[in-house]
């Protein structure tokens, strides 16, 4: 990005990706420097997560462009281990020596004051190789890979083109006069990261992209409908103008089929999950019950259940953050510089994974998968990229063409968006059902005011009826295609 | 005490070089914190961003830009971004930005208490109280198998100044204690929790319930819920606590009275002078804390510069304001409210809430729960949102029966919902009561920020998202 001014027009994509290289080698040396700057302090196990990010925004609200706006910042995580095994954690946006020098000095300070725990490391270059990626291929930058993804006419977007798009946004959105727009953004980004620890781990990577989002509601005559949102984010400038007409699509027909909800009725019985609530309650419960720091603190119901059935068979949830096409979750290696994997979390019904991080993995004496998760600002967590929800037919469960899915739900609840909350580890969740129908004979039929539904997020896995034969891709990545479950309490206002 | 006297003289400088209006705003935030899960240390961490961050209004349009390069240098080079910015749209705006003037521009140093004793207390002392409160915690049961209890404290320091007048530095500290408590028994499992925010010093943390009261709370509310029935779904009367009021007027009122969410067509648009709630109702927005000290979101000071102050938003059931900045302030004919808010330096300021509450009655909490036949107690607070059409939910994690005027057994979490005027049209009873209990809340609107809101107990009829036979 040049700014202010914008692109020339012309774009040099051997010029941008030695740019993204230079700034990607920028963060691996200033990780260097800190953790030189650590080595003279104290003995301990040191680890830097660097990061730079840069942004054009454009905002759009209401009816009329509200701002532009252009950020960059740095940020720099460091963690330290003192021998002994007392662990500190620091991020400063200063990039400059003395700010740094500072870091690194409070950061052991900060761990001289923590208790000394055997389990607290950082990873190991053994954690495993890289694979070969086609789309951000695999260089070599300050003695570790290096995974660009810059497409440069992206990079190089100037801020009229984006004001363009952002015009295209807000001209899809309103290919339907009843659609009011609250809040609309396109942004161009380019981020960079590298991870550099004492023991040898040196990784980075680089991503131009643009993301746009709209939210709002439909309004005709004096009714009002809830709001929505959707958006994405892009990688490929090809790509811009079709996923703008595909999300904002989505979000128009979503708000235009809210109006004229009509009133539900109270039951306990079936529901059919749309794709997106269906990642969020079957992923919701995987991701925080596959966590291995869950298992260890005695927090999951299932743990000590590894390779038992949890779930219906026909039932597998999956991550897969190798998975180029889906750049959003495309993560090569992971907050701790390991590399990634695939990983079936439920695999026929059954508990298959516990995702680790350096820290469990030494707790639960075994290796780290790679599910470090996070960035710059926090220490390493566990986490997931690009979920999957997969059903077959078997165990009772139907697999069926969507409009005879539709058919067999009968006059049930279509769960759109759930607004609420969940607790993974009782099961109970509660919330409204937001901007859902109710089926009529086998059809969408007309929206449905108020809602509430309440179930166990569980016994759903255990109640699934059928689902549809089509994966759908969501929002910010993600596929699941719609699922039929029993059970639900679903009570009407 | 201001920020480095380098950076207030550069941003001086330039604001007074400036043609257009222009709006700096220098923000330093620290965070420190302690966690300790199941004995082991979770989180011993510290954060600091800091930097400028630049508004430039220009022919009717804005442009924001934002530094962490201090240097007179690199504050230039933003200021020039910022400018570009606000050009872009030139052509493309429909109706240029204006600014309501304001006879409330801050001048001078604003600090609320508590900013040095934290930052002079040692982190061994706070340390000490995370460790033993969450071991405590895990001890306080045989049925918990586990706990976490995490401190929080925010340091902000900000120079704001712009080119019609504002300058004004604010200093303030905002600490947080969460605990939460896992309970299990015939592998049945349950979570316990319970937090406290405020903005002031570490008394100020306590100045209500002690450790040892949040520890009980935390505990209890996992041990019950292991065998607690589900709630009963369907309309219901209910006393709501004051952090549960605090909830409704954040989600339910809050949000619909922000002046960018009224402009998008929120269902308080054009129902200024009506009467949308019971005559029992006022309900106020402040930057201070009225009623008890210490609320999660005080704000001498807006992030436009703007003198914050009490904004009633219903007075006796009549709405009579809604939430400014400038910008909206102007675009309305009225004075801002000083609701201008960024969360860090590099966020442009948007309209958000700071304490939120309903005003104390004159009814007792005994005599509103014996006025109930079939309904629920309901505390607790958890997740919540507001729609465009009035509909709001939120969860609550600690929920009794009442039955007959008595207060009855523990249900399972559950969520409530409802139009958020309908609701407030069913208010019967107001105690006396009041406290701030939004614990370690946040609001999310793009950007966090950090509020408050709390109010007396409240009798209301409110739909639950409970279970169906």
């Amino acid at each position: 990005m040049n700014y202010p001014g914008g692109s020339t027009g012309v774009v040099d994509a051997q010029s941008i990706h030695e740019q993204a290289a230079a700034k990607c080698a920028q963060l691996l040396d200033r990780s260097q420097f800190i953790l030189d700057e650590l080595d003279r302090l104290k003995p301990a196990q040191n680890e830097v997560c660097a990061s730079y990010h840069s942004e054009l925004k454009i905002v759009y609200e209401n009816r009329d462009f509200a701002v532009s706006a252009v950020t960059a910042t740095d940020l720099f995580g460091i963690r330290s281990i003192l021998a002994g095994g007392q662990p500190g954690f620091i991020t400063t946006n200063s990039p400059g020596d003395a700010a740094l020098r500072d870091a690194a000095r409070e950061v052991q300070t900060i761990a001289a004051l923590s208790p000394a725990g055997p389990y607290f490391c950082i990873a190991d270059p053994a954690g495993g190789k890289l694979p070969q990626y086609t789309n951000a291929p695999t260089l070599n930058i300050g003695g570790g890979p290096a995974f660009l993804r810059v497409d440069p006419r992206l990079a190089e977007l100037s801020p009229d083109q984006a004001i363009r798009f952002a015009e295209l946004v807000i001209a899809e959105a309103r290919k339907d006069s009843r659609v009011a727009i609250d809040r609309a953004e396109f942004s161009v980004n380019l981020g960079y990261s590298a991870i550099r620890n004492s023991n040898g781990i040196v990784a980075s990577k680089a991503a131009a992209s643009v993301s746009f989002y709209i939210m709002g509601m439909a309004r005709d005559g004096e009714q009002v409908t809830s709001f929505d949102y959707d958006g994405e984010t892009v990688f490929d400038y090809d790509t811009i103008e079709s996923q703008i007409e595909e999300s904002v699509g989505r979000f128009r027909e979503s708000v235009t089929t809210s109006l004229d909800p009509v009133q539900g009725k109270s039951y306990r019985g079936p529901v059919l999950l749309h794709p997106r609530t269906v990642l969020s309650l079957f992923g919701g419960v995987a991701s925080v019950n596959c966590n291995a720091r869950m298992h260890l603190d005695g927090m999951s119901p299932w743990r000590g259940r590894m390779h038992e059935k949890v779930a219906r068979s026909a039932l597998t949830i999956f991550e897969d953050p190798t998975n180029e096409k889906r750049p959003q979750g495309f993560r090569p290696y992971d907050r701790e510089g390991v590399p990634t994997h695939r990983h079936d979390l439920l695999l026929d019904g059954k508990l298959n994974h516990l995702a680790h991080n350096c820290y469990t993995a030494a707790r639960g004496e075994t290796t780290t998968t790679g599910n470090a998760s996070g960035g710059a600002s926090s220490q390493p967590t566990i986490g997931f990229s690009n979920p999957g929800v997969a059903v077959r037919a078997e165990d009772g469960v139907q697999v069926l063409a969507e409009s005879e899915l539709f058919r067999l739900a009968g006059d049930a609840l279509l769960l759109k968006r759930f607004s609420g909350n969940s607790d993974h580890t009782s099961g109970n969740f509660s919330g409204v059902a937001k901007n859902s129908y109710l089926l009529r004979g086998g059809e969408r039929g007309p929206a449905v005011r108020e809602i509430m539904v309440q179930g166990d997020s569980f016994e759903i896995l255990n109640n699934i009826v059928a689902a549809g034969d089509v994966s759908h891709e969501m929002m910010g990545g993600g596929t699941a295609p719609y699922v039929l479950v029993d059970g639900l309490s679903v009570t009407a206002g | 005490m201001q920020p480095a006297s380098e950076i207030v003289s550069n941003l001086n400088r330039l604001c007074e070089s400036q043609d257009n209006f222009t709006e700096f705003r220098y923000h330093k935030r620290r965070t420190r914190s302690i966690g300790i899960r199941k004995g082991e240390v979770s989180d011993m961490s510290s954060r600091a961003f800091e930097g400028v961050g630049i508004r430039v209004l220009t022919q009717g349009s804005w442009g924001f830009a934002a530094t962490s390069d201090l240097s007179p240098a690199g504050l230039e080079s933003a200021l020039g971004q910022a400018r570009a910015m606000a050009g872009l749209f030139a052509g493309r705006k429909k109706e240029p930005v204006s600014l309501a003037a304001s006879d409330r521009l801050a001048r001078g140093v604003f600090s609320v208490p508590g900013f040095d004793e934290l930052e002079q207390m040692l982190l061994e002392e706070k340390f000490e109280l995370v460790r033993n409160s969450e071991a405590r915690l895990r001890d306080s049961s045989r049925l918990i198998d586990a706990a976490i209890c995490h401190y929080t404290e925010v340091f902000e320091e900000k120079y704001i100044a712009t080119t019609d007048g504002a300058r004004c530095s604010l200093r303030l500290v905002r600490p947080e204690l969460r605990f939460a408590a896992f309970a299990n028994q015939d592998g049945k499992n349950s979570r316990g929790s319970d937090s406290v925010g405020v903005t002031g010093g570490w008394e100020c943390l306590f100045q209500n319930r002690s450790a040892d009261e949040f520890i009980d709370t935390a505990a209890r509310n996992a041990v019950d819920l292991l065998n607690a029935p589900a709630a009963e779904g369907g309309k219901k009367r209910v006393i709501l606590s004051p952090a549960m009021v605090g909830l409704l007027s954040h989600e339910a009122i809050g949000h619909t009275v922000e002046a960018d969410f009224v402009n998008s067509g929120s269902v308080a648009a054009g129902k200024l002078g009506e009467m949308i709630a019971s005559p029992l109702v006022t309900l106020c927005d402040s930057g201070h804390s009225e009623y008890a000290g210490g609320a999660g979101g005080i704000l001498p000071v807006d992030d436009e510069g703007v003198l914050t102050e009490r904004t009633t938003i219903i007075q006796n059931g009549k709405l009579v304001s809604y939430l400014h900045n400038r910008e909206s302030a102007a675009q309305h004919g009225v004075a801002p409210t000083g609701n201008a808010r960024a969360w860090e330096f590099n966020d442009e300021p948007l309209i958000r809430m700071r304490n939120t509450y309903i005003e104390p009655g004159k009814d007792r909490l005994e005599d509103m729960i014996a006025g109930i036949d079939d309904g629920y107690f309901v505390d607790g607070p958890e997740g919540g949102q507001a729609d465009a059409t009035g509909e709001f939910m939120f969860g609550a994690s600690r929920v009794r029966r009442i039955r007959k005027g008595k207060l009855g057994e523990t249900v399972q979490k559950l969520t409530v919902s409802g139009n958020a005027f309908d609701v407030l049209k069913s208010v019967d009873a107001v105690s006396t009561d009041f406290r701030w209990d939004l614990g370690s809340g946040h609001c999310g609107k793009g950007q966090p920020a950090k509020v408050d809101a709390g109010g007396p107990y409240l009798r209301c009829e409110i739909l639950a998202g409970g279970a169906q036979k």
